[in-house]
């Protein structure tokens, strides 16, 4: 178990070495020249050679890679040039919205996904089958942000039963926050339910496909147990993997449904600064969320071992 | 399901392909003409998805908009077909690069697709180009993942064996035998990309990255619209809606052709 978890951890390495080269590339190999853009045109020369030292755009390539990579592993992500604050301060003054967020959209998607893809398995064929089918179909062609302005005309400006946009965190109103988490929450929470439905059906039909399963329909055990013991807890690998997997659409859609929703989160910060060029903050936030990506990949990685007794003696 | 499905998605993609092919042709305004003194018209025989918010034709800005989305979206494919297959392959075939390319493409997808499509056309300057290539870097190494793991699978049958038994080359057996065998799931990935690229291309425009106004675009038109929805809801239901048709007829294709393809896997 613990070679597994140690060999788990240094296959990590490669990753992040790569997400960081690609991060720091985006965002330094780009034609025009970001000084300019950043000092305006009305810039004199020595202006602009002075802003390119003070970014230290005047060193050559590979030097500037090695001199950010020191920082970002200090936990350095360089300042913002429109915010007049560290990029790090930013994100973790914005992490709070987006934590929540994700976390209920993501609560949302499983709740509602992971039995409604079981049940289309276990009814293969059938009405339940189709409807579940139809209904993640239709989930994953709508775009997040076309969900989220329809969720908020009919449910926030037809009805008004829900804030249209904004934000309020728990420590300021209480659970009166909950009110305007529930139309981004819905929208992200539709999206991961479209997600997770399509690959926990094929995940468990694989699994009521395989001989065991018969063997023990065969022996008498009972269908409900046959399920519980034998297929979910053969298809909680796959499922578990599924969920992972779906944590890339989950942190995609908190950087749309946050700008839609004006949430004051990291997804809103990563946008906005996307909008200005504000190179430090857009390296910042997408290393931040491919970080996250790979921990929570990585934590996944890990936790097979609990599901899969094969993993442990290796 | 039913083969009566069977025809359904064929049709609906038959029908957008044949609509935005032929749509501006039927589609006489001029997606750009401002006319002030219609705006905001509800959809009628003279417009028939209504005007905007500058008076101009919502059918006509749907129908290229769309155009360009499938444009984007074919492009975007190509490429990923073009690079991704030959990377996969030849990762699949030669096992001693293998690991270190994977290992690359493992790090590029661990940033989440759209974040790195939107941060690439956001850096690289919004354009066209810059949207197609920033969408298909975004894709490249999942289909690069997906031809690996085929050639892989087609390597291990006996007739590769028996090709190589007759003495073919290396890069002979690759290109004749294992390759094409190894096609069917590039191709059911390709209609599931096809889709992402045109919900992506949306996105991008949406948030302002993408196609910029005043020329159309499903994504651009939606974001346009947003402050108009009670008083003009065509203003997002038509492009939307188009948008929605489209990307569900592809994601449809790919469920039926892959069940078409694969006939090992049941479901």
């Amino acid at each position: 178990m613990g070679q597994y978890v140690l060999k788990r951890l240094l296959a990590a390495i490669p990753v992040l070495a790569v997400v960081a080269v690609t991060a720091f590339f985006i965002t330094n190999v780009t034609p025009g020249d970001p000084v300019r853009l950043i000092v305006g045109d009305f810039a004199t020369e020595a202006e602009v050679a002075q802003m390119r030292a003070k970014l230290g755009l005047d060193q050559p390539l590979p030097i500037r890679f090695g001199l950010w990579l020191q920082r970002v592993v200090r936990g350095d992500l360089g300042t913002s040039l429109f915010l007049q604050m560290p990029v790090t301060h930013a994100l973790v003054q914005r992490l709070e919205p987006t934590i929540l967020l994700a976390l209920s959209g993501q609560f949302l998607g499983v709740l509602l996904g992971i039995p409604l893809g079981t049940a289309a398995a276990m009814h293969h064929r059938k009405l339940i089958d189709a409807g579940a089918i139809v209904a993640s179909l239709a989930g994953i062609s709508i775009p997040s942000f076309l969900m989220a302005t329809l969720l908020v005309s009919v449910f926030g400006v037809q009805m008004g039963w829900f804030p249209v946009a904004g934000y309020r965190s728990f420590s300021e109103v209480g659970f009166g926050a909950v009110y305007y988490l529930v139309l981004p929450a819905l929208t992200l929470g539709l999206m991961q339910m479209a997600i997770l439905a399509r690959m926990t059906r094929s995940a468990v039909l694989e699994v009521l496909h395989q001989d065991f399963v018969r063997t023990a329909r065969a022996k008498g055990v009972p269908r409900t147990s046959v399920m519980l013991k034998h297929v979910l807890r053969n298809a909680a690998v796959p499922i578990v993997t599924v969920f992972g997997l779906s944590f890339a659409a989950l942190l995609g859609g908190t950087w749309i449904v946050e700008s839609v929703f004006a949430i004051p989160g990291t997804g809103s910060l990563a946008v906005t600064a996307i909008l200005r060029r504000d190179y430090p903050v857009i390296q910042g936030t997408i290393l931040f969320a491919a970080g996250i990506y790979v921990f929570i990949n990585l934590i996944i990685d890990i936790s097979y071992a609990a599901f899969d007794p094969r993993l442990r003696d290796r | 399901m039913t083969r009566n499905t069977n025809k359904i998605e064929f049709l609906l993609l038959s029908f957008i392909l044949l609509f935005m092919l032929f749509a501006p042709f039927l589609a006489d305004q001029n997606p750009r003409d401002i006319a002030p003194q219609k705006r905001l018209q509800p959809p009628s025989s003279q417009h028939w998805m209504g005007t905007d918010e500058f008076g101009r034709d919502v059918f006509s800005r749907t129908a290229h908009g769309g155009r360009t989305s499938l444009l984007i979206g074919l492009a975007v494919i190509s490429i990923t077909i073009l690079v991704g297959t030959s990377v996969g392959a030849l990762c699949g075939w030669n096992r001693s690069i293998d690991p270190y390319i994977m290992r690359i493409f493992d790090g590029w997808m661990a940033f989440p697709e759209i974040i790195l499509a939107i941060s690439l056309a956001a850096v690289w300057g919004a354009g066209q180009y810059v949207i197609i290539f920033a969408i298909a870097f975004a894709y490249t190494p999942r289909m690069a993942r997906v031809a690996r793991g085929a050639v892989l699978n087609v390597k291990s049958r006996d007739f590769v064996e028996a090709v190589r038994a007759l003495g073919a080359k290396d890069l002979y057996a690759l290109l004749r035998h294992v390759l094409p065998n190894s096609l069917a799931p590039v191709v059911v990935q390709a209609t599931y990309m096809f889709a992402a690229a045109i919900l992506a291309e949306a996105a991008l425009s949406f948030l302002g990255v993408g196609i910029q106004p005043p020329a159309p675009s499903w994504g651009g038109m939606i974001s346009e619209a947003r402050d108009y929805i009670p008083v003009a809801p065509w203003l997002v239901l038509f492009p939307g809606g188009a948008m929605f048709i489209a990307v569900l007829a592809l994601n449809l294709m790919g469920d039926k052709l892959q069940d078409w393809l694969d006939p090992y896997q049941e479901g």
